[in-house]
């Protein structure tokens, strides 16, 4: 599948359809198709990009493969296209929207996560595909903490986390999270590591984080070494890593 | 008085040893930043790093050292004025010397050449033209500016807005009253009305008092009726001062 970005009257058509579909609680595929391939509502992107076809809902598969098949890494700019991204979200959309438990009807969450808000710092990372793709492109691995689970799923950890400024675009600060609270065996996020009144949880780091900018210069700084200068409390997270 | 203490030897780098200027070659703006650090304010060999920034965007370019500054060949920010014309600069001085890169020096908010007025006074609310997806044609914002102060926020995909913004007497009845109600709002919110700190709700406190002659600040932010009063009579006062009503019927 070549990769499009929706143009004016696109993201228009998308951003009804989305509505539409919020009102029925379910995809009309059909409808769906119908504008995400109507020549009228989208434009190719300079260089042609394929998106191959992509299994299952891991976000870590799905934002290496479109963060690889757009080059994100020398493509920053894509970051904010919005036009590139909502289109990606009519592509996905079956996997970013999932059934309500215990019904048969589709959860619609908040329009930005399927609608991408590059204005604004704090709604920018709760794109489903966006802000992993971001993450992907400049961490890879290293930041898997935001990347661990389905497509549509969001989390705690990341809400506590991507919610600070000051750490949602600092690579050592994501990798120092992951190295902390995200265990790789499991493929999962460390029991308790998002608890609330506990010592060295994600809560405190986000706190002593935000200390540790006015001694630090933490964009200069690996996550490794942003975890050797973490106090005691984070003893028992540093020996789970 | 909010006191504020260093606890961290962390200097404080003053602007006026900074100036950066932004400059546009082939469609791309890039900045230019010259330092003069005072003799003896840090150890030579200490790193230098000057950071553009809007909200948690930043990139980060390497100056060299504090004995030796050098500009590096490409400063490109484009990248961040995509998504607003507001950029930011911080300065970093860091000892690399010790293995995690302590904070030596750092200055925040360094003005360009081209902010403010030509006269070098700033405006109390800065007006910014950003990247809106919300169909809004302006907003007030609290998140982007680092110590939190209200930027009025308006939409470039409007031809001019930023000019408009600035000097249409239809704009400036239509949005300024509201846009500095949100502002008092948030400062009933936070409850300090103590005009003589530099934070800017401080600054804000002390324009009501000193500029639109609004006297009588609320008790506490918890007497609703006062913190009413007290915006409402700044809001009456910016609109006689500023004669809104006037510029709004001179244009129909």
């Amino acid at each position: 599948m070549i990769i499009k970005r929706f143009n004016k009257d696109g993201l228009i058509a998308f951003e009804d359809l989305l509505r539409q579909f919020r009102a029925d609680k379910k995809i009309d595929a059909i409808k769906l198709i119908a504008v995400r391939d109507n020549p009228n509502f989208s434009d190719e992107i300079e260089g042609e990009y394929t998106l191959p076809t992509i299994k299952g809902t891991s976000k870590f598969e799905i934002a290496r493969q479109i963060s690889t098949a757009l080059n994100l890494g020398e493509n920053k700019n894509l970051y904010y296209d919005r036009g590139l991204w909502n289109w990606l979200s009519s592509y996905f959309l079956e996997k970013l929207v999932v059934v309500k438990k215990g019904t048969a009807e589709l959860d619609f969450k908040e329009d930005a996560l399927y609608q991408l808000e590059t204005d604004s710092w704090n709604r920018y990372y709760r794109h489903l595909l966006a802000f992993p793709c971001w993450i992907y492109s400049e961490l890879e691995e290293k930041g898997q903490i935001f990347l661990r689970g389905s497509i549509h799923e969001r989390g705690e950890i990341v809400e506590q986390l991507a919610a600070v400024q000051d750490i949602q675009r600092n690579k050592g600060i994501v990798e120092a999270a992951t190295i902390l609270y995200y265990d790789e065996g499991k493929g999962s996020i460390v029991k308790g590591a998002a608890s609330k009144d506990v010592g060295g949880t994600a809560r405190r780091f986000r706190e002593v984080i935000q200390q540790f900018k006015m001694t630090f210069d933490l964009n200069s700084m690996d996550g490794a070494q942003i975890v050797t200068i973490l106090p005691m409390e984070f003893d028992k997270w540093r020996k789970a890593s | 008085m909010i006191r504020k203490f260093n606890y961290t030897n962390r200097k404080k780098i003053p602007h006026e040893f900074i100036d950066i200027s932004l400059s546009i070659v082939a469609g791309a703006t890039h900045f230019n930043a010259s330092i003069n650090f005072p003799e003896n304010s840090f150890p030579e060999n200490a790193k230098v790093y000057i950071e553009p920034y809007y909200g948690p965007s930043y990139l980060r370019f390497d100056f060299g050292t504090v004995k030796n500054t050098i500009q590096p060949s490409a400063t490109d920010i484009g990248e961040l004025k995509r998504i607003s014309d507001k950029v930011y600069f911080r300065i970093k001085v860091v000892d690399e010397s010790v293995e995690n890169g302590l904070l030596l020096g750092f200055a925040d908010k360094i003005p360009t050449v081209d902010d403010g007025d030509p006269d070098g006074r700033t405006s109390i609310l800065y007006v910014n033209a950003v990247e809106m997806d919300t169909n809004e044609v302006w907003r007030v914002n609290f998140s982007t500016d680092p110590d939190g102060m209200p930027i009025l926020e308006v939409n470039r995909s409007i031809d001019g807005i930023r000019e408009l913004a600035k000097n249409d007497a239809y704009f400036f009845a239509l949005v300024y009253p509201s846009a500095i109600r949100q502002i008092l709002r948030k400062v009933i919110d936070d409850g300090d009305f103590d005009d003589s700190s530099d934070t800017w709700s401080a600054k804000w406190v002390k324009f009501c008092r000193t500029t639109l002659g609004v006297t009588s600040l609320p008790r506490s932010k918890d007497n609703e009726e006062e913190c009413e009063a007290w915006a409402d009579s700044a809001v009456r006062a910016f609109c006689k001062r500023y004669k809104t009503l006037e510029g709004y019927k001179k244009q129909l």
